[in-house]
């Protein structure tokens, strides 16, 4: 709770999903703790849009779902990344470098 | 894309798992917050309260999820379909005539082309059926259409064919070839076939019982054998063992070797009973013995024009091969120009009835679009009135795209359930269909409603659903959200009138062409009715066919003593007014024609006489007939057992030779160089006895015995045809007392072919009537559509305009003014139609000319009487709305508002 919590832009869900995801099949609990960890408690994804979103990231085909046992034996839900999704975050993180160097070009220039 | 569709697929299909599971995942990530919260040293009722909190409204994320993985096409369809359904429950009105349209429209079709498929694209009931050809010589100098197989070709293509499996021939079937079984309580008269050996073993089918012939079966002097088919083993043997026992077939004991299967049938042959080995004999073959038909099996791979050059090969070593027949020489052969003529199997088993099966498939075709148009015009007129529910759907955030699926998916439903209705019609419309089928159609026990034909229903009913769907989705389909201009404008829109009014122009023109199809059928049905066919009463005609074996009768000269006793017997018979007999009665299809030498002619270099239709008569037969004799005397029995060169002749051959039929009388005839002269006695009316819409023949009437005639010594007719006048022919009660009459002389002739004359007559006209029929409902439907279609139109239009005549009507117009404006719509539209009607059905009828006989495609007096029919009946379906605007009271109209 120390670190000041930044509300996450339009768009970025997807990309901090994919990447999460891209170090291996996680279920949907340990994406937000694993984001939030690595951010330093400065981001935390609200379950009421990490759902909808990883839905919506399956339809897409870019993760693709499977039924697995967790840590603790209950029966939970791990998503991974596929293919396309592997491209998908490639260009999701070209699209944010490009874009956080050009703001940051913005800012900068006086 | 693919997992894509899986994913949608799997939320449809699996919609309870899939719920179920973003329950489970949900509930696993709140049990996992808990117990995080409670490791770090909350109580459970805090970590369970602050989980809540940060959860926020379960149901929502959801929702949520639901949106995320989206609606797919097929949940819309669902709904749309379960949408369809409720909102057709609930319009039955409209419903009910919709559906009771599509299924007379699409019954009709699936039963046509169920007959279309059955008789014309199945392939025939036999393994790699389409190896089998047709194998056939033709004399293309002499007369491309004579067609035929003789022994001598059959045995050289035998022996020396590179195309062929095999090849078998058979004797023609229908003539002469019935046969004798006796030995049981009572004789009969049996369908029989002769073949030589190939000819059922290339059919490739097996035996249920013993085996098929062998070259032993076939060989001059082997023991005689003799197959069955399955229907005459039930019918006679009811299916106990009978291979290996013996029968009496014509007098000769023969060994039953077989029996064929249920579902063989040799080409269309259905009334077969028996098949007999043909027994050629190879050393007593001579040239030029056309009368059986060939069959052959193809060699894998090879195609028919490979197959017709091989036989062209071998057509010349054929003349080299065997002798000639004694007064004709091998030059003349030559001379013929012998052509193979192979086709396939099927066409020879289909014949000339594809032209007419697509000419009414087109007929119901047109009825088919017709009710489309009907459908498709009632959709409209629903549509704009459910503006108000498109218009709130539109406002409420629907695409154009999903008011336009909407509307298709109302319309499939409604054509796919009228689809399984119309099913229903065809199997029953299918049923009359095969009993009024002209005896010329073949392989009628072959239609049936098969998967083909689902398909094919299936097809047209979605077919169906774009035309008539696609008219209103894409006129509606872009409603814009605008409640107003929905029902209170003055009149309806032009724009929509248009579509009505073109669906309505089109099906009279639709209506037109097939009241003119059916217009021209009746008058060439008529036209066949009133040419006289030569005989009269045939009514009253009773006939039956008899043959006498050598087994009863040895002695040839003795058959006419026993045909005259017949004759007499049955004569003699109360309420018969006379009787004779006959080779052939007019109309049966028996056909025994020869080139005919007139004395004292001189005839060109090597060429022959025409060919004549040669009848064996008794005296009193065509007396009996009610054929005029116009010159000269009919023949007496003197004639047949002194065997006096004596003949008669019909008038048309007369007039081609002689100026008047007296003129014939005394000339002189005969058939080979070897025969003895005839002498004209008499000269007797034509006979149509090709049917009425063939020419009457040229015929020469012989007494039943000759000498020296064809070449051969002796001449007698074992085989005869009877004609007993009576007003009683017909009767179950005639026919026992002319059986009784003939068994009283042998008792062991059986009676075959037992018609009035009538039955041929009509049987002649067969496929006339049954195109008339055809067209006949065809059209029926067409009218009956098209004026309902018409009907509505205005009906609707008046609803529309009740407030404007009420108006009108207000301001003083004449209740005659208003019926005026009202008719002057329909009549509008109707005249656009009839122009384009006949527009149309003057090109369209040429391709019925083939079934006209008297009558040409663009017959004034057709036109002149269905256009103007079609008009009135048109202004009635008019009148009858018009007259409802009349009575319209100004002051109700107005209270509308």
């Amino acid at each position: 709770m120390a670190a000041q919590r930044i509300e996450l832009p339009q768009g970025t869900l997807d990309l901090l999903i994919l990447r999460t995801l891209s170090l291996g099949a996680l279920h949907g609990w340990a994406i937000s703790e694993r984001v939030q960890q690595i951010s330093s408690d400065a981001l935390q994804i609200q379950q009421g849009s990490l759902y909808p979103a990883l839905h919506r990231l399956e339809r897409h085909g870019w993760i693709k779902a499977r039924w697995g046992t967790s840590e603790n034996n209950r029966r939970a839900k791990y998503y991974e990344l596929t293919k396309s999704g592997r491209q998908q975050l490639e260009i999701e993180k070209d699209a944010w470098t490009r874009l956080t160097i050009a703001v940051s070009q913005v800012l900068e220039t006086t | 894309m693919f997992s894509d569709l899986c994913f949608r697929l799997r939320s449809v299909f699996r919609r309870e798992t899939a719920e179920r599971e973003l329950d489970d995942e949900l509930r696993f990530h709140y049990g996992q917050q808990i117990e995080k919260y409670v490791a770090s040293g909350m109580s459970r009722e805090e970590a369970e309260r602050r989980t809540r909190l940060a959860f926020g409204g379960l149901d929502q994320i959801k929702e949520e999820c639901r949106d995320a993985r989206g609606i797919s096409l097929i949940e819309i369809v669902l709904y749309d379909t379960r949408f369809a359904l409720r909102t057709l429950r609930k319009s039955l009105g409209f419903t009910t005539v919709a559906l009771l349209t599509l299924a007379l429209g699409i019954g009709a079709n699936t039963a046509i082309f169920s007959v279309l498929h059955s008789v014309l694209f199945k392939a025939l009931p036999y393994p790699h059926a389409e190896e089998l050809v047709s194998v056939e010589i033709s004399p293309v100098a002499l007369d491309p259409s004579l067609r035929g197989m003789a022994p001598e070709d059959y045995f050289i293509f035998r022996e020396q064919g590179r195309t062929f499996q095999d090849i078998g021939i058979y004797a023609e079937t229908d003539s002469d070839r019935d046969v004798n079984v006796t030995g049981y309580a009572e004789p009969e008269r049996v369908h029989a076939l002769y073949v030589t050996d190939g000819a059922i073993s290339i059919l490739g089918i097996p035996p249920v019982a013993g085996r098929v012939f062998s070259p032993s079966d076939d060989s001059p002097g082997a023991p005689p054998t003799v197959l069955l088919t399955y229907a005459y083993w039930q019918r006679k043997f009811g299916g106990r063992p009978v291979v290996e026992k013996t029968m009496v077939v014509d007098g000769r004991v023969r060994e039953i070797i077989g029996v064929l299967p249920e579902n063989f049938h040799f080409l269309d042959d259905r009334d077969l009973g028996l098949i007999l080995p043909l027994q050629l004999d190879r050393n007593k073959t001579l040239l030029g013995n056309f009368s059986y038909f060939g069959i052959a099996r193809l060699r894998p791979g090879i195609t028919l024009a490979q197959a017709n050059a091989d036989v062209a090969r071998m057509l010349p070593i054929t003349l080299s091969t065997f002798p000639p027949p004694s007064g004709l020489s091998v030059d003349f052969f030559q001379q013929s120009h012998l052509s193979p003529s192979l086709f396939p199997l099927k066409q020879d088993v289909v014949g000339r009835v594809g032209t007419l099966l697509w000419v009414l498939t087109g007929g119901i075709g047109i009825v088919l679009l017709i009710a489309c148009a009907n459908v498709a015009n009632l959709l409209l007129v629903r549509t704009e009135s459910r503006h108000q529910e498109l218009a709130l759907r539109a406002a409420l955030g629907a695409t154009r795209r999903r008011i336009a699926i909407q509307l298709l998916i109302e319309s499939t439903v409604l054509a796919l359930l009228g689809g399984i209705l119309g099913l229903v019609f065809a199997l029953v419309a299918l049923g009359y269909l095969v009993r009024l089928a002209p005896s010329g159609l073949p392989r009628v026990s072959d239609i049936s409603i098969d998967v083909s034909v689902l398909l094919f229903t299936l097809g047209i009913a979605l077919f169906t659903s774009l035309f008539f769907g696609l008219i209103p989705a894409l006129k509606y389909g872009g409603v814009r959200a605008s409640f107003s201009e929905s029902r209170r404008a003055l009149s309806p829109s032009r724009e929509r009138h248009r579509a009505q009014n073109s669906l309505v122009a089109l099906q009279v023109a639709l209506a037109l062409v097939l009241l003119i199809c059916s217009g021209l059928m009746v008058r060439t049905f008529r036209v066949l009715t009133r040419v006289n066919p030569g005989f009269v009463g045939q009514a009253e005609l009773q006939t039956f066919r008899v043959a006498i074996p050598s087994s009863d009768v040895p002695d040839d000269a003795k058959v006419p003593r026993v045909e005259q006793q017949i004759q007499d017997k049955i004569s003699a018979l109360p309420g018969v007014l006379s009787a004779g007999f006959s080779s052939a009665v007019p109309m049966d299809g028996e056909n025994r024609l020869d080139n005919v030498f007139v004395a004292d002619h001189t005839y060109q270099e090597g060429a022959l006489p025409p060919l004549r239709h040669l009848l064996f008569i008794s005296p009193g037969y065509l007396r009996t007939l009610g054929t005029p004799l116009i010159a000269g005397r009919d023949l007496d029995w003197s004639d047949t057992y002194n065997m006096v060169p004596v003949a008669l002749i019909s008038e048309n051959f007369a007039r081609e030779y002689w100026r008047t039929p007296k003129e014939a009388l005394g000339r002189r005839i005969r058939i080979s160089g070897n025969d003895d002269w005839r002498i004209i006695v008499g000269v007797v009316g034509d006979l149509h006895d090709d049917g009425v819409d063939r020419p009457a023949r040229t015929a020469v009437y012989w007494p039943s015995l000759l000498a020296r005639f064809q070449s051969k010594p002796l001449r007698a007719s074992r085989y005869v045809s009877f004609v007993v006048r009576s007003p009683r022919a017909g009767s179950e009660d005639l026919m026992r007392q002319i059986q009784r009459a003939v068994w009283s002389v042998d008792a062991n002739l059986p009676l075959a072919r037992v018609h009035t004359l009538d039955y041929y007559y009509a049987r002649s006209m067969g496929r006339t009537s049954f195109t008339l029929v055809m067209l006949g409902i065809a059209g029926g439907m067409a009218l009956l559509l098209g004026m309902v279609g018409l009907y509505g139109v205005i009906a609707y239009s008046v609803s529309q305009r009740t407030r404007e005549i009420g108006v009108r009507m207000a301001l003083g117009a004449q209740p005659q003014t208003v019926l005026v404006l009202i008719l002057r719509r329909g009549m509008g539209i109707v005249s656009v139609g009839l122009a384009l009607g006949v527009g149309a059905a003057l090109v369209l009828t040429r391709v019925l000319s083939f079934m006209l006989f008297g009558v040409r495609p663009n017959d004034p007096l057709t036109y002149a009487l269905v256009v103007p029919l079609l008009g009135i009946v048109a202004l009635a379906a008019s009148y009858v709305p018009a007259r409802r605007a009349t009575r319209i009271e100004p002051m109700t109209a107005l209270r509308y508002e």
